[in-house]
C-alpha cells in the first residue's frame, strides 16, 4: 500500500451484506450484533429511522441502512441483524440483511476507489478487497467508512455514491 | 501573565472560586447598601471582603487586580470610618470597578492576558472619594471602628509601611498584655495551596473581634504573603474560646485550631520561657523549622505538647468545615446511576410478578419479593438524597437581580422598589441554570414596559416609587416563581389589536376570545405591544421565548394583569428534570408517557358526547368546552374501535388552557427517567423524549404544551 494513502493497518473487519452486495466497516467503533429486536416506531421521523429501541439500558436509535444508501427496502428474514456502531454522538443501531464474519482484511488485497467513482464523494469509500467471504471465492467487498456514511449530511450525495458503487463493474 | 513564582493552575482556580464569592458579595451589599441599609456590619463585611480580594490577588502576583482591589478597599475603608458618605457617584464607581474586576476574572478563567486597563478605574474611585469627603466628624465613627476592628492602628501602619517591618509588634509589646491575652494557635493545612490568604483571614477575622497584641508571623509578613504553615496570634478579646473556634472553623484548611485562654498563658510563659524556648529546641531537632529561629514568646507548635494542659491530640481538631465541595460532574454522573436503578428496579419488580405468575408463590419467591421491595425502597431513598444534593436554592439564579434591576431603573428613569421573598427555596441545578434568562425578561418587561415614570405614577395616584417582587414558594411538587409588578398592567384590547394586526388572530376570533384567553396571545411569536422598540425589554421575540424556555423544562407560565393596577406572571417548574411520574397510556401500539403534571383528569367516555363545533371535534369538562386531540390522527395510527363505544380520554392542561386527548388504553402510572430522543431522530413536534419503561419498553413522553398549542393556533387560524 503506497504511503500516501491513509495507512492501513491490518485490522479487523464486519462483513455484512445488503442487498446483494457484500461491505465491510471497521470492526473497532461496532459495539455488538443484535437479532432483529423490538423497535419502537417514532411517528414522523425521518424515513432512513426505523425507530429507537432499548440497547443495553440506553435508547438507540436504529436506521434502516438499505434506506440510508437508498436502496430499495426487502422483507426481514432471520438473517437480517443490527449493527450497533458506537458514534461521536452515541449509539447508533443498523439494519442490515446478514452479518457474515469478523475477519481481516489484509492492506495489500484492499483497492483504493477506482476512478470511476471519481465525482462521487469518495469519501464514504476506503476501498474496495477481493477476498473470499463465506467460504466462496473473489468475492468483492466494498469497504465503507461508516462514521462517514452514518453522518452523512446530504442525502444526494449517499445516494450518488451507493449508485455508482453498486452499479459500476468494478 | 507573570504571576508570583511557584503559582500552579490549581491555585488560580482556588483563587477564582473564592474570589468569585466575595465579587458577589461585595454586589449585594453594595446595593444595599446604597438602598440605605447602611450598618457598621454591613460596611465591615464590605471591608473585609475587600481586603481579603487584595490579600489573594497580591499573593498570586495579579498586579492590575492588587492595584484596583486596593484602590476599592481603600474606598470601604473610608467608607466605613465615616470619612465619607454613600452616594449614587460613589456606587455607581465602585459597582463599575466590580465589573472591571469581573472582565479581569474572565480573562484569568480564559487564561489570556487582561486588556484592562485598570488605570483609569483607579484614578475615578480615588477621585470620587475625594470629592465625596464629609465634613462630618470623624472620632465617633472612629470609635466604632476601633472596636470593630481591633488590630486597625497596626493594620494601617502595616499598609503604610508596606517595605519596613513594622515595629510595634514584635518588640515593644510587653510580656504582660501576652498574658492577658487569648493565645490562639493555627496550623494550616500542608495541601493548602495558599496558606498566606488563610493566615489572612485568620488575621483579620480575629482583628475584627478583639486586638492583635502580637502575632507569629508578623502582621506585615502575612500581608505581603511570607505565612507559613503555622501561626500564632495573641487576640486581646472578650470572646470566649468557644466562640473564637465557632468564628475560626468557618476559615477552610485549617488542619488544626487551639485557643488558650488568657489565664493559661500567664503560667505557661511567665516562669517558663526558657523551658519553653528548651522543649522547643528539643521537639525541633531534626527538623527543618528555620521560622523557629525566629519566633519571640510564642514558640512554634511542637512546643505545646508537653505543656501539660492542653489537649493530647491535636489533629482532632482538623479543619471542621462542613460542606464539601464537588464537581458538578460528579453529580450528573451519581444521577445517571440513579436513574439507570430506577428503571431496574421497575424492572425488578416484574420479574418477581411473572415469576409469581409462572411458577406459585414459594419461599424463595417471597424472598426475592421481600428483597426485591427492599431494594425499590432503598433506591426512592438514594434517588431522593442525590435529588436533593442536587438542589440549590433559588437565591443563586436571584443574586444577581437586585443589581440588574436598580441598573435598569437608573437607566429608564424609573423608582423602583424591589422585594424579593423565597430565596432559600430550592430546586435542582439543571432547572436553576435554565429559569435565569426568562425570569431577566419578566424582570426587564415589568421595569421596562409596567412600572411607569415617577410623574405619570404620581399623576394617577399611585406611591412614586414602583413595587417589582419576585417570589419563590413550594407548591406540591413544583417550584412557583412570581414577578409581580403595581405598573400599568397590560392593555388586552391592544394586545387583540396588535394581534389582529399581525395577522395572529381573525378579527372574528379576537371578538370570541375572553379576556383569559386574549391574554395569553402575548405568548404568540411577532406579537409586540411596546410603543417604540427599545433594545431593553425587545420587541415582543422575548415572551415567546420566555415560554419556550419555561415549556422546555416541564413546566408553564401565566399571567394576571388588570390594567391600572399591576401585572403578575406566575411560572411553574417541576422541581427536578431527570425524573417524574407519567401517566402511561397507549396509542396504537405504542405507548406514550404523559407527565402527570400535565394531567388534569382521565375521563372514560362515551364518542358521542363528543360535539363537533367547527369542524372541531370538543367535549364539555363542567363548563369548559375542551378541544378534542385524537392522538391517533396525531401519530398517524389507525382509529381503534372500541366495543362498548367509549373512549378514553386524558384531559391535559398547560397553564390556563386544557385539552383532552384521546387515546387507546390507560395503562397505569409509574415514575420515569426523561431520555432524549437524540439527534439522529431528531425534533418531534409533539413528542418531548423517550423513557425506558420497566418492562424495558420504550416509551415516548408527550410535549403536551406543544400538542395543546397546535390546537390553538388551529383555532386563531385566520
Amino acid at each position: 500500500m503506497p504511503e500516501t494513502a491513509k495507512s492501513k493497518r491490518t485490522h479487523e473487519y464486519v462483513v455484512f451484506e445488503l442487498a446483494g452486495e457484500y461491505y465491510a466497516v471497521d470492526v473497532s467503533p461496532v459495539e455488538e450484533i443484535l437479532r432483529m429486536a423490538e423497535i419502537t416506531e417514532v411517528p414522523h421521523a425521518p424515513s432512513f429511522v426505523e425507530g429507537i429501541m432499548n440497547f443495553r439500558g440506553n435508547v438507540m436509535p436504529v436506521i434502516d441502512l438499505r434506506k440510508r444508501l437508498g436502496l430499495p427496502t426487502t422483507e426481514r428474514t432471520k438473517n437480517t441483524r443490527i449493527m450497533a456502531v458506537s458514534l461521536e454522538t452515541g449509539t447508533v443501531g443498523m439494519i442490515v440483511d446478514a452479518v457474515n464474519e469478523v475477519t481481516e482484511i489484509p492492506p495489500e488485497i484492499v483497492e483504493p476507489p477506482s476512478p470511476i467513482l471519481k465525482g462521487v464523494d469518495s469519501d464514504f469509500l476506503v476501498g474496495i478487497a477481493k477476498m473470499a467471504v463465506d467460504g466462496q471465492e473473489d468475492r468483492l467487498v466494498v469497504i465503507l467508512d461508516l462514521v462517514k456514511v452514518l453522518s452523512a449530511k446530504s442525502k444526494e450525495a449517499l445516494a450518488e455514491f451507493t449508485e455508482a458503487v453498486t452499479g459500476s463493474d468494478i | 501573565m507573570d504571576y508570583s513564582e511557584g503559582i500552579t493552575p490549581e491555585d488560580i482556580q482556588v483563587f477564582l472560586e473564592e474570589a468569585d464569592e466575595q465579587i458577589q458579595l461585595l454586589e449585594d451589599d453594595l446595593v444595599r447598601l446604597e438602598r440605605a441599609e447602611k450598618s457598621d456590619e454591613l460596611l465591615q463585611e464590605i471591608f473585609r471582603a475587600a481586603h481579603t480580594l487584595k490579600g489573594s490577588s497580591a499573593t498570586l502576583g495579579h498586579q492590575k487586580m492588587a492595584e484596583l482591589t486596593h484602590a476599592m478597599e481603600n474606598a470601604f475603608d473610608q467608607l466605613r470610618r465615616g470619612a465619607i458618605e454613600v452616594s449614587t457617584e460613589l456606587m455607581d464607581v465602585l459597582l463599575e470597578a466590580l465589573d472591571v474586576l469581573s472582565n479581569m476574572m474572565e480573562d484569568l478563567r480564559a487564561g489570556v492576558d487582561t486588556e484592562v486597563d485598570v488605570k483609569g478605574i483607579v484614578a475615578s474611585i480615588n477621585e470620587t472619594i475625594r470629592q465625596c469627603a464629609a465634613v462630618s466628624e470623624m472620632p465617633a465613627r472612629e470609635h466604632a471602628t476601633a472596636i470593630a476592628d481591633g488590630s486597625r492602628t497596626a493594620n494601617s501602619e502595616a499598609r503604610a509601611g508596606a517595605q519596613s517591618d513594622h515595629p510595634a509588634e514584635d518588640k515593644s509589646v510587653p510580656n504582660g498584655r501576652l498574658d492577658q491575652a487569648t493565645r490562639v494557635v493555627i496550623e494550616i493545612d500542608k495541601e493548602c495551596l495558599m496558606p498566606s490568604v488563610r493566615a489572612f483571614q485568620v488575621v483579620d477575622l480575629l482583628a475584627s473581634v478583639g486586638e492583635i497584641v502580637h502575632s507569629v508571623p508578623s502582621l506585615d509578613d502575612i500581608e505581603a504573603g511570607n505565612a507559613e504553615y503555622s501561626l500564632e496570634v495573641y487576640l486581646d478579646t472578650d470572646k470566649s474560646a468557644s466562640e473564637l473556634k465557632e468564628l475560626i472553623n468557618q476559615i477552610s484548611d485549617l488542619s488544626s485550631v487551639q485557643i488558650i485562654p488568657a489565664a493559661d498563658n500567664r503560667s505557661s510563659t511567665s516562669p517558663g520561657p526558657d523551658r519553653s524556648v528548651e522543649s522547643r529546641e528539643d521537639e525541633n531537632r531534626g527538623q527543618t523549622d528555620s521560622a523557629g529561629a525566629e519566633h519571640a514568646a510564642g514558640g512554634s507548635q511542637s512546643g505545646d505538647a508537653d505543656q501539660g494542659r492542653t489537649h493530647q491530640s491535636r489533629r482532632g481538631f482538623g479543619s471542621l468545615s462542613t460542606t464539601v465541595r464537588v464537581d458538578v460532574s460528579k453529580l450528573d454522573t451519581l444521577m445517571n446511576l440513579v436513574a439507570e436503578l430506577v428503571i431496574d428496579r421497575a424492572q425488578l419488580a416484574q420479574i418477581v410478578k411473572d415469576l409469581e405468575n409462572r411458577y406459585d408463590r414459594s419461599d424463595l419467591s417471597e424472598a426475592l419479593d421481600k428483597t426485591s421491595l427492599n431494594v425499590g425502597r432503598v433506591t426512592s431513598e438514594l434517588q431522593d438524597e442525590i435529588m436533593k444534593i442536587r438542589m440549590l436554592p433559588i437565591d443563586n439564579v436571584f443574586r444577581r437581580f437586585p443589581r440588574m434591576v436598580r441598573d435598569l431603573s437608573q437607566e429608564l428613569g424609573r423608582e423602583v422598589d424591589f422585594i424579593i421573598e423565597g430565596q432559600d427555596t430550592e430546586l435542582d441545578r439543571s432547572v436553576i441554570e435554565e429559569i435565569g434568562d426568562p425570569l431577566i425578561h419578566l424582570l426587564r418587561n415589568a421595569v421596562g414596559h409596567g412600572i411607569e415614570p415617577p410623574e405619570e405614577r404620581v399623576q394617577v395616584g399611585k406611591p412614586r416609587r414602583g413595587l417589582v417582587r419576585l417570589r419563590a414558594y413550594h407548591e406540591e411538587n413544583s417550584i412557583v416563581i412570581e414577578v409581580e409588578d403595581d405598573g400599568r398592567g397590560i392593555d388586552v384590547d391592544l394586545v387583540k389589536a396588535k394581534a389582529i394586526e399581525r395577522g395572529i388572530v381573525s378579527a372574528e376570533a379576537a371578538s370570541r376570545l375572553s379576556d383569559r384567553e386574549a391574554i395569553n396571545l402575548i405568548f404568540v411569536p411577532g406579537l409586540s405591544t411596546a410603543k417604540k422598540v427599545d433594545s431593553i425589554a425587545g420587541r415582543g421575540v422575548g415572551m415567546d421565548i420566555v415560554r419556550t424556555n419555561v415549556e422546555r423544562l416541564n413546566g408553564s407560565i401565566t399571567v394576571e394583569t388588570v390594567k391600572g393596577k399591576g401585572t403578575k406572571f406566575r411560572v411553574k417548574l417541576p422541581l427536578t428534570l431527570a425524573i417524574i411520574r407519567a401517566q402511561l397510556v397507549c396509542v396504537g401500539s405504542n405507548i406514550y408517557a404523559i407527565p402527570i403534571g400535565s394531567v388534569q383528569i382521565n375521563l372514560r367516555e362515551p364518542e358521542s358526547s363528543l360535539k363537533t363545533v367547527r369542524g372541531r371535534e370538543t367535549y364539555l369538562y363542567g363548563d369548559r368546552v375542551l378541544p378534542i386531540i385524537r392522538l391517533n390522527d396525531v401519530f398517524g395510527v389507525p382509529r381503534s374501535t372500541s366495543e362498548d363505544g367509549r373512549l378514553f380520554i386524558v384531559v391535559v392542561r398547560s397553564g390556563d388552557e386544557m385539552v383532552g386527548l384521546v387515546v387507546d388504553r390507560l395503562m397505569g402510572q409509574q415514575e420515569i427517567v426523561i431520555k432524549n430522543l437524540g439527534g439522529v431522530v431528531g425534533d418531534i413536534p409533539g413528542l418531548s423524549g423517550v423513557t425506558i419503561l420497566g418492562d424495558g419498553r420504550l416509551a415516548l413522553i408527550l410535549d403536551v404544551p406543544s400538542l395543546i398549542r397546535s390546537v390553538s393556533a388551529h383555532e386563531y387560524a385566520v
